[in-house]
């Protein structure tokens, strides 16, 4: 698949910190990409210099292949949303898109269709200095929309969400990554992309940690735990460890193990003919992985 | 270029800062201009060689006050909203959001001052004909006479020269306190310098500064400005407008450079 968002050794620094460090990635179209890394680790950086606001010392960003400053209105390529509060107080919700729409040439009424699209239609003509956080940021997505473009940047869109706002942005997301869209979100918080991502770009001190499915992420970062219940434990242990891990017995009625697949676990067990009572997958969740990985990268080092 | 001038004007038509100091520019045109024109006055039928049209006009100084915030805050408070990141994402080429704000600015800053200006002009010429200004000494002069028609026009033109420098600096500073204060001192220094300066640095203050353009309005061979008068004419009227905007050039052309070279 071809990349619509790609760096290649991209570097900023500001005076001695290096906030983006030699960092290649690319983004692919139809996945939500989640752009992960602790406060400070250049995600912010990373984008504002993906959409030209500031300038890189070497390497490059490109959209499509083409710098975000060579684009002709680019809001119809790229939809971004890098700071919720990035509007004038005292300009009404609908006005603010307006002149958005008309600096890209698109239609004027498209305003009070991405305003109904995020749920403010009632509070179009309010004024958007008197909106909470949570409908910043659904203003801020009605704006990355306007141009209905099919490439998405978001600086952490979920900060400051109430749960149903959260839950919003997660549908909103996905929806439009179904829809063919390239999705490139950022988040310190690891969680907060559990039941979004797809993807994942892990970022550290501006470098790049993992590029890496989700499902990747769990799986290099730790095995599946297996737990299996059975009324014949100590036959289940022999049988295990022939077939070469370590199980290991809470002394009753049920085995733990890691490192084999959960259908080899019933295989082994059925061919000895020891029942199997019951048998259940642990996955670590995103953030648990996430902090594996991170540790680990620190060791390394 | 045509988007994002129909932009910039939704921006400016909705930025209620701005409004608010164009109609102060109106104001202060029109209510200094008349307080000039009552305060003046000349025995009747007694000769005298006052500019009646520069009179009427006197109010300029305090509207360019107000000119310099009605240039300034259009992208002053695109940064301290931090709007300016929405601004240079929608439009990423520097040259055509400033070159657009600088149309829009001129584009509404020079009707209003010119409304402005023209109804200082007839509202002095009446004040000034009641405090004693009549012929034969002061015989009345129509705001279709070639003079008194270039002060008037000149004067909306120094107004909107006021407003583009101004834009110049709120781009080159970014911040609308120290904008308005440097718009403020580039016009006003000057005026002060007058009267502490020798002639011939004086000559050469009027020459080189905006002020230059104040002699748009005489008509009578002196620069008069708020706070001195100048004998002679150290530059003509329509070279002296010149150099208030090679100053709004030179000052949207930092701007620009600057613009350019930051990160927003």
């Amino acid at each position: 698949m071809v990349a619509t968002i790609e760096t290649h050794s991209l570097t900023k620094r500001y005076g001695p910190t290096v906030a983006v460090d030699d960092l290649s990635i690319d983004v692919q179209p139809g996945k939500v990409t989640g752009f992960v890394g602790p406060n400070g680790a250049g995600k912010t950086t990373t984008m504002q210099l993906l959409l030209g606001l500031a300038a890189p010392q070497s390497g490059e960003a490109l959209v499509r292949g083409r710098r975000y400053a060579e684009i002709e209105r680019p809001l119809t390529v790229v939809g971004a949303l890098l700071d919720a509060g990035a509007f004038h107080p005292g300009r009404s919700a609908r006005r603010h898109l307006e002149w958005i729409a008309e600096s890209n040439g698109i239609a004027r009424g498209r305003a009070n269709e991405v305003l109904r699209l995020v749920g403010l239609s009632d509070v179009a003509g309010r004024r958007a200095g008197t909106f909470s956080l949570g409908m910043r940021q659904r203003l801020g997505i009605a704006a990355a929309l306007l141009g209905d473009p099919p490439i998405l940047v978001l600086d952490e869109p979920t900060i400051g969400l109430d749960p149903e706002g959260m839950r919003w942005m997660r549908q909103t997301l996905r929806a439009l990554a179904a829809e063919g869209r390239t999705v490139f979100v950022s988040s310190h918080l690891m969680s907060e992309l559990e039941d979004t991502a797809d993807q994942l770009i892990v970022l550290e001190k501006g470098r790049l940690l993992a590029d890496l499915s989700v499902d990747q992420l769990i799986a290099a970062a730790s095995d599946d735990e297996i737990a299996i219940g059975t009324p014949d434990v100590p036959a289940a242990m022999t049988v295990l460890a022939n077939a070469g891990v370590t199980p290991i017995s809470n002394g009753r009625d049920q085995v733990t193990v890691r490192g084999i697949a959960p259908l080899r676990v019933s295989e082994l067990l059925a061919s000895s003919g020891i029942a199997l009572e019951q048998l259940v997958v642990t996955r670590p969740s995103l953030e648990e992985a996430y902090f594996r990985l991170t540790r680990d990268a620190k060791v390394e080092r | 270029m045509t988007a994002t001038v129909r932009s910039e004007l939704t921006k400016l038509r909705s930025h209620r800062g701005a409004l608010i100091a164009a109609a102060a520019m109106c104001s202060l045109m029109v209510g200094m201009s008349a307080l000039a024109a009552s305060e003046s006055h000349t025995d009747a039928g007694l000769g005298g060689n006052d500019d009646v049209v520069q009179i009427a006009l006197a109010g300029v100084v305090f509207a360019a006050l107000a000119a310099i915030v009605v240039g300034a805050s259009p992208m002053t408070s695109e940064y301290s909203t931090r709007m300016i990141r929405t601004t240079l994402t929608a439009t990423p080429g520097r040259l055509r959001v400033l070159a657009a704000k600088a149309l829009v600015v001129a584009g509404v800053s020079f009707p209003l001052a010119l409304g402005a200006s023209v109804a200082a002009y007839l509202i002095g010429q009446s004040l000034l004909h009641q405090r004693g200004y009549v012929a034969p000494a002061y015989p009345p002069v129509s705001l279709t006479d070639p003079d008194a028609a270039r002060a008037v026009v000149g004067t909306a033109l120094l107004l909107t020269a006021y407003c583009l420098i101004a834009l110049g600096i709120g781009t080159a500073l970014r911040h609308s306190g120290a904008s308005i204060a440097a718009g403020i001192g580039l016009v006003f220094l000057p005026m002060l310098m007058l009267g502490v300066f020798p002639e011939h640095v004086r000559e050469r203050v009027v020459q080189a500064t905006p002020l230059a353009g104040m002699a748009v309005q005489s008509t009578s061979g002196r620069m008069l400005t708020a706070f001195a008068t100048v004998d002679g004419m150290p530059i003509g009227p329509w070279p002296g407008l010149g150099v208030a905007y090679a100053w709004a050039l030179g000052s949207l052309a930092v701007g620009y450079v600057l613009l350019r070279r930051r990160d927003a």
